[in-house]
């Protein structure tokens, strides 16, 4: 028996080996497509009182009577979480292959700098958040990453069917 | 040196060093053999296997440390096949007959360098199930000399598996 590799797998498969050994440009995509999610949510949910349309709390405002961790973890959750959607959302399977076999390694350093430019833009801007603390950035930064975990979890249920 | 001309290990070396070329021939050339190979054992995955091996080739190119390419992505592609069997992914029971037929047809041509008895007797002891002691009756032989010939006969297996 000699059967032809169908033409279709032979592309699945160079397309992958091209993001698998020149990874840069799907990283730098990746995190395009994270910042450009999370910065809309801004509009509707302004970070440390960073907004495009001036601070306050936005939607979150009935989380705050649960407390500094509550509002972090909303926070995070919102911001970094809507950034892993957005880029999941648009990365081929190739790329997208990649991107989970490195899940944390790309996720955690990006929640974290995402924190560090908004903390920055917030003092720089002096603008005045709420509820902050420890506890808030502590929140904000480990449940932004495990909101990311199980979007990406739940995006590959998703593109495996 | 032309790239046609290098070794599948030489390639693997380029491959660590995310050589995209050097994974295109080797993909050119054990393509069809790897598709084959899958097409005979289940049909119907055969597609996703064989897409699922060439990635997994790619992602544990670091693991590879010099060993006989062919054989280490063949061993890769078996193990693949297991797991997705495993999985339950396969289940026909035709499937699993036509796959058992295969390794058998891929069993008897390892054994082609053997000598006739020890074929006889490796079949029957890692296939049948024969113990030493049933084997050392039936063929009139202490066990000692049977577990020397078996021996012998698995090191010419084991060459002609590398």
């Amino acid at each position: 028996m000699n059967t032809h590799t169908p033409p279709h797998l032979t592309k699945n498969i160079m397309e992958y080996a091209e993001v698998e050994l020149r990874p840069a440009k799907t990283l730098l995509y990746f995190y395009f497509l994270m910042t450009l999610g999370a910065l809309v949510t801004l509009l509707i949910c302004p970070q440390f009182g960073v907004g495009p349309i001036g601070g306050g709390h936005g939607i979150s405002g009935w989380v705050m009577p649960y407390g500094a961790f509550a509002c972090g973890a909303y926070c995070g959750a919102v911001f970094v979480g809507a950034g892993t959607l957005a880029a999941s959302a648009f990365l081929s399977m190739a790329q997208w292959r990649w991107v989970w076999r490195h899940q944390f390694l790309l996720v955690a350093p990006a929640a974290f700098i995402f924190f560090i430019v908004l903390m920055g833009i917030k003092h720089l801007g002096r603008f005045e958040g709420m509820n902050e603390g420890p506890t808030f950035y502590l929140a904000w930064n480990l449940i932004g990453v495990m909101t990311s975990w199980l979007i990406l979890r739940t995006m590959k249920v998703v593109k495996t069917i | 040196m032309d790239k046609n001309n290098e070794s599948d290990e030489e390639l693997m070396r380029k491959l660590q060093l995310n050589d995209l070329s050097a994974f295109e021939l080797l993909y050119e050339r054990h393509q069809s053999r790897l598709y084959n190979y899958f097409q005979a054992r289940s049909p119907k995955y055969a597609e996703d296997l064989f897409q699922e091996c060439f990635s997994r080739l790619l992602e544990r190119r670091d693991q590879w440390n010099g060993q006989p390419f062919l054989a280490w992505f063949f061993v890769m592609a078996r193990n693949l096949f297991i797991d997705e069997f495993r999985k339950s992914k396969i289940q026909k029971t035709e499937e699993l007959s036509d796959w058992a037929e295969n390794e058998k047809v891929e069993i008897d041509q390892w054994l082609e360098g053997i000598s006739d008895e020890s074929k006889t007797m490796l079949k029957e002891h890692y296939l049948s199930g024969l113990s030493y002691q049933e084997m050392s009756q039936k063929y009139g032989t202490k066990e000692a000399s049977l577990r020397q010939k078996l021996s012998r006969a698995l090191q010419v297996l084991r060459k002609e598996l590398t």
